[in-house]
């Protein structure tokens, strides 16, 4: 990521690139963007205790389950179709 | 009740906790039936993934919608993959939860797909319930190589005189049929299928009809008069319509080859019609520039030729170390205002071993099927085809070549000498004999016998005009004379010797009795 914004621009300039910025700046804001999905997400599953209960989270990428909710999901999927 | 609550035990029951993680993706946007998916490095390609809408939403939510939407990885880029959405699209929204399927895209196969009507995935659209098949197999995968297969040696009967007698199919055969729209390309392929209830139970093909972008009302014409002709209890249809999403149209080839496999490595002989490619090449092209592949030749992907070589690369005859079956396949091309070396048309052409052209030209004159006998050809079919057959068909290809650089001279008929109207004629009458409506095809034994009679010159006592209506006599006449001649040549594949002989007399008394007939009603 870019720390000190000025320097960049000023090295952009420097090196006659200073046409690629609008190019830059939306990579960075995928970029952003695309951290904020990958961010860590947590939810629980305390709807209905007697069925399920626990937690799900997701970060980097990486989905844990916990709470068994994709599994009974599966299962009643399975059952009817 | 009791049985649903047996499936929940056994869900149960076979149910176990599984610890650790998964790897997700995220879908970054989507539209035009492709998502792109944040995440899933290590995602292969051709992988299954499943669009799972069940993060933040409550367990009722997301039992609400109980079918799930799969995706196939088609893209593997940088920063995630880009895959096709194979059901409704319009279900994917933006921060979807996608999970790795750790499997390439497989269907079901097996026998109990026979008689169904299924989807590219192998689900049943025929509102008959479950098929029942549990062995799954991926979609692609690497044909059979040189020391897996054998030479082409068992013929595959149309049923249709013209086919069987000038271009024949051997079982393992690729056989182009191709031509323009409404010239019959499609009538070839069903009265292939039809014709298979002529075959002795244990050497008939299992048959798949792939239907690719097609009028479901079409589909359903089909599979209605494939019912009522019997043909539906050895025949299997898999059907992306055109309404389709372009990725299931872009699969449909593919699943038909994967369910014909199958029965090949049973030992058995299958028959697969894919109808027709140019549709499946068209909706390749809109998945491949979705993608953002790059477009070449008429804006088709780069392996728009390696997409149907490896497809129908997979038709074989397997060694008998292999079982011996084989996976016959009749490729259907739709060329436009018959240009046949436009792009793809040149592609499968080269591809295959051989092809049927049928032109719009004949068709309008009346000549059913309308095939070009001079342009279309079968380059390893002669060696399947029956000794009974090569011997009455082998004057045929020559006459007519004869025929068709004297046809020009038809209309001076008047002023041309006795040899060039002798040989005009025979033609006429040999175009008349090869000559067949749709939804008749004739059983083998009876194709010998007639096209015997036209190149033997038991019709030249009927002029070319009469030649039709005494062929259906004469194929009357023939089950109801002389069945046992029909049965042994369908028994022998030959005719010579005594069988010749009794062929000769029984036809001998035909002319006798309807040449006499014929000429004093033309009196």
């Amino acid at each position: 990521m870019i720390k000190n914004y000025d320097l960049f621009i000023a090295h952009l300039k420097r090196t006659g690139r200073l046409k690629l910025l609008p190019l830059v700046l939306h990579e960075l804001r995928s970029e952003e963007a695309r951290a904020k999905r990958l961010s860590s997400k947590t939810e629980t599953a305390a709807e209905n205790p007697s069925l399920i209960s626990g937690w799900r989270t997701l970060e980097n990428g990486m989905l844990t389950d916990r709470s068994g909710k994709s599994a009974l999901i599966d299962i009643y999927k399975k059952i009817t179709a | 009740m009791e049985s649903i609550i047996k499936k929940i035990e056994a869900e149960i029951s076979a149910w176990s906790p599984q610890g650790g993680s998964e790897e997700v993706g995220i879908v970054r946007a989507t539209g035009d039936g492709i998502a792109e998916v944040d995440g899933l490095s290590n995602a292969v390609m051709s992988e299954m993934v499943l669009f799972d809408p069940t993060f933040d939403r409550t367990l009722a939510e997301a039992l609400k919608d109980p079918s799930p939407v799969y995706g196939l990885v088609l893209n593997l880029e940088e920063d995630g993959v880009r895959a096709v959405i194979l059901g409704d699209a319009s279900k994917i929204y933006e921060g979807m939860l996608v999970r790795r399927l750790n499997r390439l895209l497989s269907i079901p196969v097996g026998e109990p797909l026979v008689g169904r009507v299924v989807n590219p995935l192998g689900e049943p659209v025929d509102g008959k319930g479950s098929s029942g098949a549990t062995e799954m197999r991926p979609i692609e995968r690497e044909a059979y190589g040189v020391i897996d297969r054998a030479p082409v040696n068992v013929p595959l009967h149309t049923g249709v005189k013209a086919i069987d007698a000038m271009i024949p199919i051997g079982r393992g055969q690729r056989e182009l049929i191709i031509g323009d729209r409404g010239t019959g390309k499609t009538s070839i392929a069903i009265d292939t299928i039809i014709n298979q209830k002529n075959e002795p139970a244990s050497t008939r093909p299992v048959c798949i009809y792939v239907a690719i972008g097609q009028k479901e009302s079409k589909t359903a014409k089909l599979v209605a008069e494939l019912e009522e002709r019997g043909a539906m209890e050895y025949t299997i249809i898999v059907t992306a319509p055109a309404s389709a999403p372009a990725a299931l149209q872009f699969l449909a080839p593919f699943a038909g080859a994967t369910i014909g496999e199958y029965f090949m490595e049973q030992g058995r002989d299958a028959l697969v019609i894919y109808d027709d490619l140019s549709k499946q090449a068209v909706a390749y092209r809109q998945m491949s520039l979705l993608l953002r592949r790059p477009p070449g030749r008429e804006a088709y992907p780069g392996d728009i030729f390696y997409l149907h070589s490896r497809l129908l690369e997979r038709a074989a005859k397997l060694s008998k170390e292999r079982g011996g079956g084989s996976l016959t396949a009749l490729p259907i091309i739709e060329t436009q205002e018959g240009d046949v070396s436009a792009y793809i048309p040149t592609n499968v052409i080269s591809i295959t071993d051989g092809q049927i052209y049928l032109e719009a030209n004949l068709f309008n004159k009346g000549q059913r099927p309308a095939i070009n006998v001079g342009i279309s050809v079968s380059r390893v079919g002669s060696s399947a085809q029956t000794k009974a057959m090569k011997k009455v068909a082998g004057k045929i290809k020559l006459e007519l070549a004869q025929f068709r650089e004297l046809e020009a001279f038809m209309q001076f008929s008047s002023d041309l000498d006795a040899e060039t109207k002798k040989r005009i004629d025979a033609g006429r009458r040999m175009t008349e004999v090869l000559n067949q409506g749709r939804g008749v095809p004739l059983p083998f034994h009876m194709e010998a016998a007639v096209i015997f009679a036209a190149t033997n010159g038991y019709l030249d006592a009927f002029s070319p005009e009469e030649v039709g209506a005494v062929e259906a006599t004469l194929q009357e006449y023939f089950s109801r004379e002389a069945p046992d001649v029909l049965a042994a040549i369908g028994e022998s594949k030959e005719i010579s010797g005594q069988l010749e002989k009794t062929l000769r007399e029984k036809l001998d008394t035909f002319v006798a009795r309807h040449g006499s007939e014929t000429s004093s009603a033309r009196t």
